[in-house]
């Protein structure tokens, strides 16, 4: 039997969660932003490429059908097949753009902090996440409206077989899950991490020590929502599909209990938080079982639900801060001040 | 004020908050001169700590001005008139609870320019003066007796070295007038002592502008250079703490008796 599908849908989708998972570990687990509506930031990046992919490659090719028709995603196949480098500059531009327009939404949406609480920031994310989803469903003719929209085609088309080509693919997605790690990490241990945390923790002591923690909850959702518009662009020219289905509140859920299982404010532990999540995510999939040459008499949808339930009660009952505890945040004070006893 | 005076460094007139129906500051006029010691004392429910938040924008006036180093405050967000040198203390310590005592002082540290997100991202250029805070904090820290408690989170910290941490945070924010809130309270007499000290040190080296509440009389009245009496949001009394003991009023409205009974700390919550 050949793995090579499963391997490549396992890992893709582990790079894309953990992308996602980080990114919620930025704004929730350090910053105490409780972003209810990731998902709406991954699907801006999913949108933009398909708003991209589906009309400059028609425009550069020259062809004027309609963007979301049959016959135009064929094209545009196509088109990546034959030529490569336009394939894998419009997968870079994309990435480029969905970055930039996640960062400006996410800020821009970080701005109800300004007048509310918590649970009220979080409301206002899941609604508008909820919002964009049935706008876009309802909507024929915005990318794909209903129906979605197909067609966005893989950078790697010009590599002939499925099999090496979803590998490759799956090797981009995890180098570029690994360069978000360190960016992560990067932020989290210098004096702007230590800030979100302080910002956390009681923001009015912040503020009252001269803080501008608007700015900081600002910047933290800027780059976490480009993160996820990231995620989001991986997402779409993985299925080379994108349609509102995918986009349902529920993965917000499953991204903020990955943050949750592995220990908030821990990115090491988020990454065990995501393979785990991942793997109960990818095993309850009849698409994925089949891979397997697996056919249930059951449907096993449901046990992926179950399963999740199970994990939250034991992870509530035995550990509620997660598999990793948080850690300090490393940077050159700690060894200038070693003799304190503060290396650690 | 005479043109022999020099301008205060803040000037509070008519100060005014209601909550609801009640009226914690009552139209609150006063100075306080740069280099000044000022004891704020008063009743439980006087006003103190409404006054404290109204003066670091926590809380908006209702009515009256605020003016520090010659610029209004009144309207301006907390951060920045901590910014402008006015930085204050809470009754009940906000420390940052899951980070140590090494870290809580560190967000303390005045326009560290490590501290954006771009430094995060290239902290070449900025490790100095991440090291020069790390050196300030460990100084402060064990100014304080805190040394110990460096590596220990904010939570694991007794109530008096909480109370202790957060003193030392402020300082560390480079205050040109601290603002404290019952800095004694919770730690054993000997050290409230030492506390005093060491702000009366502080104050002759480094010229701190205070503004300090505190119930132990004998302990406020043996450092500061004038004391404030608040009663029901209102100024009772102004003068040194030589006459403000002797005040009947004063003692009539914080004790209820217009002489030195026994002496007890304000039950505070
Ligand atoms: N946030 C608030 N909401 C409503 N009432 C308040 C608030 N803060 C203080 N008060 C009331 O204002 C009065 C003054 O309180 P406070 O400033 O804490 O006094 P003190 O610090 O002198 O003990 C009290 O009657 C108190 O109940
Ligand atoms: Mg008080």
């Amino acid at each position: 039997m050949d793995l090579t599908p499963l391997v490549v849908s396992f890992v893709t989708f582990f790079g894309i969660y953990l992308i996602l998972a980080l990114s919620m570990n930025l704004e929730y687990g350090l910053t105490g932003l409780p972003n209810f509506g990731k998902v709406f930031f991954y699907s801006v990046g999913a949108y933009t490429s398909a708003f991209v992919v589906s009309r400059l490659m028609l425009a550069l090719g020259g062809a004027s059908l309609v963007p979301w028709s049959a016959e135009a995603a064929v094209f545009r196949e196509e088109l990546a097949r034959s030529e490569p480098w336009l394939a894998i500059g419009l997968f870079l531009l994309c990435l480029v753009l969905a970055a930039l327009v996640g960062a400006a939404l996410g800020s821009l949406l970080s701005s109800p902090a300004l007048r509310v609480q918590d649970v009220y920031l979080a409301l206002i994310l899941l609604v508008v996440a909820e919002i964009a989803r049935v706008y876009v469903r309802a909507t024929e003719g915005f990318i794909g409206g209903p129906h979605g929209l197909g067609g966005i085609p893989n950078p790697f088309r010009f590599i002939e077989g499925a099999g090496p080509r979803g590998l490759a693919y799956a090797g981009l997605v995890l180098a570029l899950a690994a360069g978000a790690y360190v960016l992560v990490e990067r932020i989290t241990h210098s004096p702007f991490g230590r800030l979100m945390k302080a910002v956390r923790d009681d923001e009015l002591a912040a503020q009252v020590l001269g803080k501008r923690t608007h700015w900081v909850k600002a910047q933290v959702m800027a780059v976490g929502s480009a993160l996820a518009a990231v995620a989001g662009v991986l997402y779409a020219f993985f299925t080379e599909f994108v349609g509102t289905e995918d986009f349902d509140s529920q993965l917000t859920f499953t991204v903020l209990l990955m943050v949750i299982l592995g220990g908030a404010g821990n990115h090491r532990g988020v990454v065990a938080g995501t393979l785990i999540m991942t793997a109960i995510d990818r095993f309850t999939r009849p698409s994925f079982l089949a891979l397997l040459g697996l056919q249930l008499p059951v449907d096993i949808n449901y046990a992926r639900h179950a399963l999740i339930g199970v994990l939250l009660v034991l992870l509530i009952l035995y550990r509620p801060q997660g598999l990793a505890p948080e850690g300090r945040v490393r940077t050159a004070a700690r060894e200038e001040v070693r003799h304190l006893g503060v290396s650690s | 004020m005479s043109l022999l005076e020099p301008v205060p460094l803040l000037e509070v007139e008519g100060l005014t908050k209601r909550f609801g129906g009640i009226t914690a500051v009552d139209g609150l006029t006063f100075t306080v001169a740069e280099g000044e010691w000022v004891g704020l004392i008063g009743p439980n429910g006087s006003g103190k700590s409404t006054l404290f938040s109204l003066l670091s924008g926590v809380e908006r006036p209702d009515g009256g001005q605020i003016r520090f180093a010659g610029r209004s405050l009144v309207g301006l967000p907390p951060h920045q008139i901590a910014r402008l040198g006015l930085v204050r203390g809470f009754q009940i310590p906000r420390l940052f609870s899951s980070m140590d005592g090494l870290e809580n002082m560190l967000v303390a540290e005045k326009d560290h320019p490590g501290e954006g997100l771009a430094a995060a991202l290239a902290p070449g250029p900025f490790v100095e003066a991440e090291r020069q805070a790390a050196r300030r904090a460990a100084w402060w820290l064990t100014a304080f007796g805190l040394a110990g408690q460096a590596p220990l989170l904010a939570s694991e910290l007794s109530g008096g070295q909480m109370k202790l941490l957060e003193t030392a945070r402020a300082l560390m924010g480079q205050p040109r007038l601290l603002l404290l809130d019952e800095p004694a309270a919770g730690v054993a007499p000997a050290l409230a002592q030492g506390i005093f000290q060491k702000l009366r040190r502080l104050r002759e080296e480094q010229g701190i502008t205070l503004l300090t509440i505190e119930h132990r009389l004998d302990l406020l009245f043996d450092h500061v250079d004038r004391v404030l009496v608040l009663h029901q949001g209102r100024l009772l009394a102004d003068g040194p703490p030589g006459a403000i003991a002797e005040e009947p009023r004063v003692l009539e409205a914080y004790f209820g008796t217009a002489h030195w009974g026994p002496r007890r700390e304000g039950a505070h919550p």
